[in-house]
């Protein structure tokens, strides 16, 4: 069974459709992201999931059960945050949770041990006796959570606030989403305008694009949709030349690949033709960063920026004139590099780029 | 046989006991929302406050300032009750002006000032625990809980009813005996008639529970505490306009008349709380696209 199905899943608020016609299947025990911009409908979507709104048209089930007409089955198996449902104010934090988990009917005896567990693991057992009023936002959040998982749902819909996450926040909420998804089978439905937070607790990605759903899978599969491609990175010894088809980019050579499966032969080609390769690394496109592919249409656009580029598996033709990088010529003229953008970077080892065959200087490497 | 027979009837006394517990009103979970209203009522400075200060004032200050002014009142014939007034009251002809005014005070006057703390404590409490709720985004995380939203409705109103009506029944053992002194005091006539024992009865809870549905069902539509209380007024209106009409002398609120108003009222808290519990839905309370 689907933990989450959407069919044609529609909303109007006042004459807008802010979801328009998603479906969307979620397995049982994974941990889904549904990522999109502000105002893309991630917020709607967990409301109608959580039975807090009503679609317009279509439907959902979370766990098989309507949440528009069986909301208190739904809300005995499934934990919801948002950033409208708070905690109540002039209680302490672990009033809040004995009182939520009074209203889920557990005894005195699970709630002390569930609360304390809680709490030790979203790492606010210091704060459990302050009010609420009183309390850190990151804290606060925290303890949002505990009150999502204080009758251990199987389900967990989050939606993740605008402002982001501080670090031991983040820390702390991806522990506490590890311990409930290895110890207690929950599943996570998370919905962020983050990437790197949605990477960072989630296998698999939805992403949404004013109110439909543009792709969906996991990161791999994003990525080849998006066609955006690995890179090799490359760090020469000073007195090494360029490589060809490499660019300079913040201290080291990179290249787009086909495949990850070309990263040996590029280590084997540099340790061939005598690199003085220090560090070879692949690096995997972000999920910000298939997202923006995403959004900006996809391998359409990626295809366009490939058409002039340099073979792949040649690192410099024997005989021809070393190429330099852009980066290295720039600050070796004393001046500021800019931001290097991946996809508008010149190639190297094209006619207009070739000239000097010296080295870069060591500082700049 | 005999034990048998001793135990069945022990259980059946039991669940008869059973029956009349807070327990059987509410289920656990209600119990805890219950707990958990009440609590927040005390911890609200201001709410425990005007919970407390405006039914003193109705039922014990102002019938208190009346006595004492009353008893500096000369004892001339001329100052005697009107006579319309007199044969509203009934058999107080044979006693003096200060008597017939205080007679007249607590029969036509004090119900319409008691019957105004089942109206404020019924909206002072219900506003903090719908509206406060919805203003302090809490309402939201309730309907995210393992209860229907009718049985949050349903808790709530209860849980403001049974407090409103212990506080008017509070109030007016407060009310008693501050004219029971005052009327042995001028030896007026006690204040206690059949009316009075039907306010107390009937009118009080029904009044109580049409207040709580009437802040209930505009839930919806107010969005802060204070918009909710203004709505008092609407509620004490047509109270003070039927009590003072009758002081006018315009007609007599007699225990049949005052039937008929507790009926209609019941009726229409009926209809207005399954009208509420209709819109006591996330969808109507929170209707504004969240993604903006």
């Amino acid at each position: 069974m689907d933990a989450i199905t959407a069919f044609d899943l529609t909303k109007e608020y006042g004459g807008t459709y802010v979801l328009a016609g998603l479906n969307l299947q979620v397995p049982q025990g994974d941990a889904f992201a549904c990522v999109g911009e502000k105002g893309c409908g991630k917020t709607t979507l967990v409301r109608l999931l959580s039975g807090l709104a009503r679609p317009t048209s279509g439907e959902c089930t979370v766990l098989g059960l309507s949440p528009a007409h069986e909301p208190k089955r739904l809300h005995g198996v499934a934990g919801t945050v948002l950033e409208s449902a708070r905690l109540y104010k002039g209680m302490t934090l672990w009033e809040n949770l004995r009182f939520f988990a009074g209203l889920h009917g557990m005894d005195d005896n699970d709630t002390l041990e569930r609360s304390s567990l809680l709490l030790h693991k979203l790492d606010i057992w210091e704060g459990r006796d302050l009010p609420v009023e009183q309390l850190p936002t990151g804290v606060l959040r925290r303890g949002s959570l505990a009150r999502a998982l204080i009758h251990t749902p199987k389900i967990l819909l989050v939606d993740e606030p605008t402002g982001g996450l501080d670090q031991e926040t983040a820390d702390a909420i991806e522990r506490m989403l590890n311990y409930a998804a290895r110890e207690e089978g929950t599943t996570l439905f998370l919905c962020s305008s983050h990437m790197s937070y949605a990477q960072r607790f989630c296998r698999n990605y939805a992403i949404l694009k004013e109110g439909s759903l543009l792709a969906k899978g996991d990161l791999e599969t994003l990525r080849e949709g998006a066609g955006v491609r690995f890179r090799a990175q490359l760090r020469l010894g000073e007195h090494s030349p360029a490589p060809a088809g490499f660019r300079f980019v913040e201290g080291a050579w990179e290249k787009d690949l086909a495949s990850e499966t070309d990263m040996p032969k590029i280590i084997a080609k540099a340790v061939g033709e005598g690199l003085e390769l220090y560090e070879a690394r692949l690096i995997r496109p972000t999920l910000q960063e298939i997202y923006t592919a995403w959004m900006e249409g996809g391998k359409r656009k990626v295809k366009e920026l490939d058409e002039p580029s340099a073979p792949e598996d040649v690192l410099w033709e024997e005989g021809e004139p070393l190429p330099q990088g852009d980066a290295g010529e720039e600050n070796l003229a004393g001046e500021v590099p800019e931001e290097p953008d991946l996809r508008e970077d010149r190639e190297f080892g094209e006619p207009e780029h070739q000239g000097s065959t010296e080295p870069l200087p060591e500082e700049e490497i | 046989m005999n034990l048998e027979n001793r135990s069945t009837r022990g259980a059946q006394s039991l669940s008869r006991k059973k029956k009349f517990d807070l327990g059987s009103l509410f289920s656990s979970g209600e119990m805890v929302l219950v707990g958990k209203d009440l609590s927040s009522l005390w911890r609200s400075k201001g709410t425990r406050a005007l919970l407390m200060l405006l039914p003193v004032i109705l039922v014990v200050v102002i019938p208190l300032v009346y006595s004492v002014a009353i008893s500096f009142l000369p004892a001339a014939d001329e100052l005697a009750l009107p006579d319309r007034i007199a044969a509203l009251v009934g058999g107080v002809e044979k006693y003096g002006p200060r008597r017939q005014w205080m007679a007249a005070f607590t029969t036509l006057l004090c119900p319409m000032l008691f019957l105004c703390v089942p109206i404020v404590t019924s909206v002072i409490a219900a506003s903090q625990v719908f509206v406060g709720e919805k203003e302090g985004h809490t309402l939201e995380t309730l309907m995210l809980s393992s209860m229907e939203p009718k049985s949050i409705l349903h808790t709530k109103v209860t849980c403001c009813t049974l407090l409103s009506v212990a506080i008017s029944y509070v109030s007016f053992v407060a009310f008693a005996i501050t004219v029971s002194v005052a009327d042995l005091l001028m030896g007026a006539p006690f204040f206690l008639n059949l009316e009075w024992i039907v306010c107390l009865l009937l009118f009080v809870p029904t009044v109580a529970l049409f207040s709580v549905v009437f802040v209930g069902w505009e839930a919806s539509r107010v969005h802060s505490c204070g918009e909710a209380l203004q709505t008092m007024g609407y509620l004490m209106l047509p109270l003070l306009l039927l009590y003072l009409a009758q002081f006018a002398g315009a007609f007599r609120i007699t225990v049949p008349l005052l039937l008929v108003i507790v009926l209609v009222l019941g009726g229409m808290s009926v209809v207005l709380f399954n009208i509420t519990s209709r819109k006591f839905q996330p969808e109507f309370l929170f209707r504004s696209s969240p993604e903006n």
